[in-house]
């Protein structure tokens, strides 16, 4: 009653009407109790920290953002969700990026296991890993950094080598376009 | 987040409220068959086009489009991860893709279907004691398989910045210029494009991993006022 006469009153600032409205949300959300059982998923704090990232591309900030990933696969698996789709992929990509390929493939696996709609995507990623890490020579995800540190600076491979076998457009249409 | 969408809703519930009756409803299955006979399981999301006047406006609203739209169900490729390959090829803004087949997304990202975003406004209007943001966005969805348009919806959220609150007389109006003016210097856009996505989002058919997927044809939603474009 009063919330309704309140929703009113209030429609000429919505910005009060917003913070009203999220008040109301947040108290519907507490009652109920229902927030845990109907969640569907644990995004936690990745909007947050990718936001950061943007507005400050510092590592810290990247780091904070692989922490916010880390943290969202521990809280899914403590309650029982499935880890939310891309996850598990962003933080393989992360480990690609810094040469760390025995992370990055463990990664992949994860989310290739989770979500069969990103079979074609996670096997085009896990060969890239392969490929990157040089003659499949396997080594353990703990010494991958320091081992690997040399051979990964030549043996990286960027995103333009490993589309030349797929690209995304037939050449030459991309540039047409423009 | 969750109950960021949840007050979206009851936001946009209580301001669709006062006009019902002059705004269409339908159902979803009527307004996007296509996504119920295609059923779609797979997105990939393209960089946003930049309609608006801010040249920054795609680098911030790109952060707030994965998490709402993992929540509708889908299988959504990591953004981060999809844009960034993308880049590679020189493909930065949707727009670039938006007339050409996207069978290629479907082979390399193994996608059903892509989504285009639009930043239709990314700004606050001045005025000397009033100024409003405004953050509209408009979604689309295309099959990769047959290109056609399966789903798209818009939002919009307009926020008055202005103090109400100050006194009177002349001095209440310059306390008031100013306190408008550090507002809008201070405004953020990202809380906004992410209420503008929940409006946009809150249209579209679940998908396989959530609940209701395939339970919400009947489920009714506003027509949108340009239905095609």
């Amino acid at each position: 009653m009063t919330m309704a006469h309140e929703s009113t009153h209030s429609l000429a600032n919505p910005l009060r009407a917003a913070q009203l409205a999220l008040l109301a949300a947040a108290l519907c959300v507490l009652c109920t109790g229902c927030a845990k059982p109907n969640a569907m998923y644990c995004m936690d704090n990745y909007s947050s920290t990718l936001y950061a990232c943007r507005k400050n591309p510092a590592q810290e900030q990247q780091d904070k953002h692989v922490k916010a990933m880390q943290d969202i696969v521990a809280k899914s698996e403590q309650r029982n969700l499935r880890v939310p789709p891309g996850i598990f992929a962003e933080l393989g990509y992360i480990s690609l990026k810094a040469g760390q390929m025995a992370d990055a493939k463990k990664y992949f696996e994860a989310e290739n296991r989770l979500y069969p709609e990103s079979k074609v995507f996670t096997t085009r990623l896990l060969a890239w890993a392969d490929a990157s890490s040089g003659t499949g020579a396997e080594k353990p995800a703990a010494d991958g950094a320091a081992t690997e540190g040399a051979d990964s600076k030549g043996g990286v491979i960027t995103p333009a080598d490993a589309m030349n076998d797929a690209p995304v457009l037939p050449a030459g249409e991309g540039a047409a376009h423009e | 987040m969750n109950r960021l969408i949840a007050a979206t809703l009851l936001l946009a519930l209580a301001l669709l409220g006062g006009c019902a009756h002059t705004a269409q409803q339908s159902t979803k299955a009527e307004l996007f068959p296509l996504m119920y006979e295609q059923k779609p399981r797979s997105i990939v999301v393209l960089p946003p086009i930049n309609e608006s006047t801010a040249a920054d406006a795609p680098t911030y609203y790109s952060t707030t489009i994965q998490e709402p739209l993992v929540f509708t169900g889908y299988y959504v490729l990591p953004y981060e991860v999809s844009s960034d390959i993308l880049a590679h090829e020189g493909i930065t803004d949707g727009h670039q893709l938006y007339d050409l087949p996207l069978n290629t997304l479907k082979e390399y990202f193994g996608a059903d279907a892509v989504l285009f975003t639009r930043i239709k406004k990314w700004d606050t209007s001045y005025a000397v004691v009033a100024s409003y943001l405004t953050v509209a966005v408009e979604c689309e969805l295309k099959s990769t398989t047959t290109g056609e348009k399966m789903w798209n919806y818009s939002g919009t959220v307009v926020v008055d910045l202005t103090n109400h609150n100050t006194g009177g007389g002349l001095a209440g109006l310059l306390v008031q210029v100013v306190v408008t003016a550090m507002n809008t210097a201070m405004a953020d856009y990202v809380p906004y494009a992410m209420q503008a996505n929940a409006i946009a989002l809150n249209a579209m058919p679940y998908g396989p991993y959530h609940p209701q997927h395939e339970k919400d044809s009947e489920y009714k939603v506003f027509v949108p006022k340009a239905a095609d474009k």
